[in-house]
């Protein structure tokens, strides 16, 4: 087996594929990501030296690979109406939870479902900010952005899940808890 | 889910339980796949473009043949541009990936010379003069824990970039107790930094001396987030002469950290050879000193980069440009600095501030004392250039 291989996939398997997982929602998508990211990763990896920073570079080659996957999934007639704009197109939420969610309770569920309703940019700043638990300055270094853009991101992210959520509140009985806001 | 109503810190705390999800299958079988499909990759290229062509031939026939069936000349135009479309998307894919390796290549150059906080918990590797330093300096601050009067907790700055340590009185004989007392009192947010104690962890006193023992619950959201915890929980051992972290589950040895796999106990590292330099939120908030996420080879470099601005929000240097010197010496446990001769020593908040953070900085490579030769004067605040300055026990202590 590749040594460069089983170094990274010791290191960071766990992380990549969790990462990719949340991302696409799907255990089979993920498992089909994470191989075109080793793909990808073995072929540049020789002129890939420093070890600070594989992690962030390793979740970078992850999201692209997410969001190449996002883009075939939508077909090249939808890509065409679309404008090809696909951060601003949120996932509409159509599948059965997987089982890792499916025995959580009803909150957990609810924001696993309502992180889908953010867009991928605002998806990818929640999940490797509060599920990877990465800074914002590694976030930064993963989208290749500025911090003040993590933060915004981050801040819209919050908004938009906290919109689903409250929605789900709303529909899922009429015995309603008030809790005062901040 | 009755809530109707949520606020942001709920939100990220829900977020935090979402489960850890693990690829079910083997490594080998994962290399397998990898593998196969680069193989599958390269014969997939050399098909891609005859199927291309005839998909596009197909397309276009069928649109040229309906336009003709049904005399419309005027809509001639339109299998055209829908071709060209789709060329120029493939283009853009292209481009996209090609941009996306240089991206990779460029971030791996950026990244050989830089080594941060993470590696440095790796790196066992010291010098032999460095742990002579080190033995010494470890006996001198066995001395210090017999009378703790101050305890030190690590703090993450506002946006969790940097471990502020930050050092508080304490009359506690016990070190956990002083620690809780510490984690429960601080004011994070008055001085700038982030809301993060109280922390849903269990500190109790070993059986040695100075050990520490934390128990997590099973589903405590550390866990997840274990990176900003055994970084902050670094800097509190770094500083409070703890000699060994032993952490259990539920009272059973060890924690299984996302990041950090299992640990049953945390490796204290006393010297990181980092440089301190300033943290200060706004400009009406407190100013810290912030060790570098970065280590340093030499105590040359690690000075030298106090003058640097790291272009990080919040982050700023440490020491000012009018400060400078021209030689740096090591004698035994002290470090002496010629100060060049248009340097400026003023007596002022901002000068002890530099001087602070050359005695933290040089104490993070196992120094005591420090003696600045040149100055123009010999005193500033409370500290006495004329001889050694000894260095404090840790830094940015509040009243």
């Amino acid at each position: 087996m590749d040594s460069v291989f089983q170094e990274l996939y010791e290191k960071y398997h766990k992380d990549l594929y969790q990462f990719l997982f949340y991302m696409v929602k799907k255990h089979e998508v993920a498992e089909d990501i994470v191989q075109e990211v080793y793909i990808r990763v073995l072929k540049s990896y020789d002129r890939f030296e420093g070890k600070s920073s594989e992690k962030t570079w390793l979740y970078s080659i992850a999201r692209n690979a997410a969001i190449d996957y996002f883009r075939k999934e939508k077909g090249w007639k939808q890509r065409l109406l679309e404008n090809f704009d696909l951060d601003k197109q949120p996932v509409k939420d159509v599948q059965p939870l997987p089982e890792e969610i499916a025995i959580q309770n009803a909150e957990v569920q609810g924001i696993y479902q309502s992180l889908h309703s953010c867009t991928l940019d605002q998806r990818s700043v929640i999940i490797l900010r509060y599920i990877q638990g990465l800074s914002i300055m590694e976030t930064a270094a993963v989208l290749d952005w500025t911090e003040s853009k993590v933060k915004t991101t981050q801040h819209r992210a919050l908004k938009a899940i906290k919109k689903k959520m409250e929605e789900k509140g709303r529909e899922e009985g009429n015995s309603i808890e008030k809790i005062p806001m901040e | 889910m009755k809530k109707s109503q949520w606020n942001e810190y709920e939100l990220i705390k829900l977020l935090q339980k979402l489960p850890e999800v693990e690829d079910k299958r083997s490594r080998s079988e994962v290399y397998h796949h990898v593998n196969n499909r680069s193989i599958r990759k390269r014969k997939q290229k050399k098909n891609w473009i005859p199927l291309f062509a005839a998909t596009a031939a197909l397309l276009l026939v069928a649109v040229l043949g309906a336009s003709i069936l049904n005399g419309e000349s005027t809509d001639k135009k339109s299998p055209r541009s829908q071709f060209i479309s789709m060329d120029q998307v493939e283009k853009q894919e292209d481009k996209k990936e090609s941009n996306e390796s240089d991206y990779n290549t460029e971030k791996a150059k950026e990244n050989k010379a830089a080594v941060e906080s993470d590696a440095m918990a790796d790196e066992k590797e010291t010098l032999n003069d460095e742990e002579d330093y080190a033995s010494k300096a470890e006996a001198n601050e066995s001395d210090q824990a017999a009378n703790r009067e101050a305890v030190t907790i690590g703090v993450p700055d506002d946006q969790s970039n940097y471990i502020i340590p930050i050092t508080v009185s304490s009359a506690s004989a016990s070190l956990a107790q002083a620690l809780v007392e510490a984690m429960t009192n601080a004011k994070e947010e008055a001085w700038g930094l982030t809301d993060y104690y109280p922390l849903d962890i269990t500190i109790s006193d070993g059986a040695e001396n100075n050990q520490i023992i934390i128990d997590l619950s099973e589903d405590s959201p550390l866990i997840t987030l274990d990176s900003t915890f055994l970084a902050a929980l670094q800097e509190t051992v770094k500083y409070n002469q703890i000699e060994s972290v032993v952490f259990t589950t539920n009272g059973q040895p060890g924690v299984s950290f996302s990041h950090a796999g299992m640990l049953k106990t945390l490796e204290i590292s006393k010297f990181d050879k980092k440089a301190f330099l300033l943290y200060q939120l706004h400009e009406t908030s407190r100013r810290f000193l912030a060790p570098s996420n970065i280590s340093y080879d030499s105590i040359t470099d690690a000075l030298a980069s106090l003058k640097e601005d790291p272009g990080i929000e919040g982050i700023s240097p440490s020491v000012p440009q009018t400060i400078g010197w021209d030689n740096v010496r090591e004698h035994k446990r002290t470090l002496e600095i010629d100060l060049s001769n248009d340097t400026r020593i003023d007596d002022t908040d901002e000068t002890k501030t530099a001087i602070e953070a050359i005695l933290f900085t040089a104490k993070d490579f196992g120094f005591e004392q420090v003696q600045l030769f040149n100055a123009s004067i010999n005193q500033v605040q409370e500290l006495d250039l004329s001889a050694p300055i000894t260095i404090p026990a840790a830094p940015n202590y509040i009243e």
